[in-house]
């Protein structure tokens, strides 16, 4: 019954792990998006007072 | 507005985005099919399915071993295929199917041993014995934990995916050879159990068959979520990257 039981909270405990690292990338990307995001206006603001 | 080629070049030519985009729109059901189908086998696994009369309860480990091993060999068909379109056509999302399919097939590749250790002890009474088909895994295991480290580390100006491509091709090669193992070699571990082809009443009682479909259904769905998952992050970062080199060349330009 141990090894079973061993067995398969292993194999979730694992799956889980994956799943965790795969949501700490999305967190990454969406923060990299973020910043591209603020760096282009930013940009359309210095160019927008350029104009001007 | 049509939707099929005009020609065999287009279809081709456009097979890799039109994939991508029908991956992304099953991405929501596979989701939730997948944690639907692993209620019901968690149900199946500790309520319905009777014990195994030889075995006892390490035998349950079978529904999570055996289906992770059809996945791994389902991973690495993926990293196969998708290797020999880096190779013919040479586009990124290709070798993005590749890579990502290896990464998902590399953790179903850890969870095959480690369950199969967990299986041997208390049944072969060791973890682990150079037995043919677990050596042959391992060697697997190796070949695909070479494929990603290499990847990891290249240097970004260094044009790895048609190498990796060549490692996904031949490392696939071990796939047959670990599941004819136990036919070519006199092995410790068990020959095939689910289908006897000849002895029609042979094979799996059908509570333990039911079990294992489900589950093999249900593992299925959690690999091509992860794997759909994975290619869309490296699509999206792929693009971010190009969006932000496009961005610095412009602030170079205007300072």
């Amino acid at each position: 019954m141990t090894w079973y039981l061993t067995a398969y909270v292993m194999f979730w405990a694992v799956l889980f792990g994956y799943l965790m690292g795969v949501s700490s990338r999305q967190q990454q990307l969406v923060e990299r998006a973020e910043g591209l995001t603020r760096r282009l206006s930013e940009r359309a603001r210095d160019e927008e007072g350029g104009t001007a | 507005m049509r939707w099929w080629p005009r020609s065999w070049r287009q279809f081709w030519s456009t097979l890799d985005g039109r994939t991508y985009h029908l991956m992304l729109g099953a991405r929501p059901w596979i989701g939730w099919l997948a944690v639907g189908m692993m209620v019901v086998v968690f149900g199946l696994v500790f309520w319905w399915v009777p014990l195994e009369a030889i075995q006892g309860y390490p035998q349950k480990i079978f529904y999570i071993h055996v289906p992770s091993a059809w996945v791994m060999y389902g991973a690495f068909g993926v990293v196969f295929a998708a290797s020999i379109m880096v190779l013919w056509k040479g586009t990124s999302l290709w070798d993005i199917f590749a890579r990502c399919a290896a990464e998902v097939g590399f953790l179903f590749t850890t969870l095959t041993l480690a369950t199969g250790m967990l299986w041997g002890k208390p049944i072969w009474g060791t973890f682990w014995t150079w037995d043919a088909r677990l050596t042959t895994t391992l060697i697997l295991w190796f070949i695909y934990a070479g494929y990603l480290l290499v990847r990891a580390f290249a240097r970004p100006e260094a044009n790895v995916a048609r190498l990796a491509a060549v490692v996904g091709i031949v490392g696939f090669l071990d796939v047959p050879i670990i599941h004819m193992s136990v036919q070519w070699w006199r092995t410790l571990h068990p020959e095939p159990v689910v289908l006897i082809l000849d002895d029609p009443g042979g094979g799996l009682p059908a509570s333990m068959l039911i079990t294992l479909l489900a589950s093999l259904a249900a593992i299925s769905l959690v690999f091509a979520w992860l794997w759909i998952q994975r290619v869309w992050q490296e699509r999206t970062a792929e693009n971010l990257a190009l969006l932000e080199a496009l961005l610095e060349r412009k602030e170079r330009s205007a300072r």
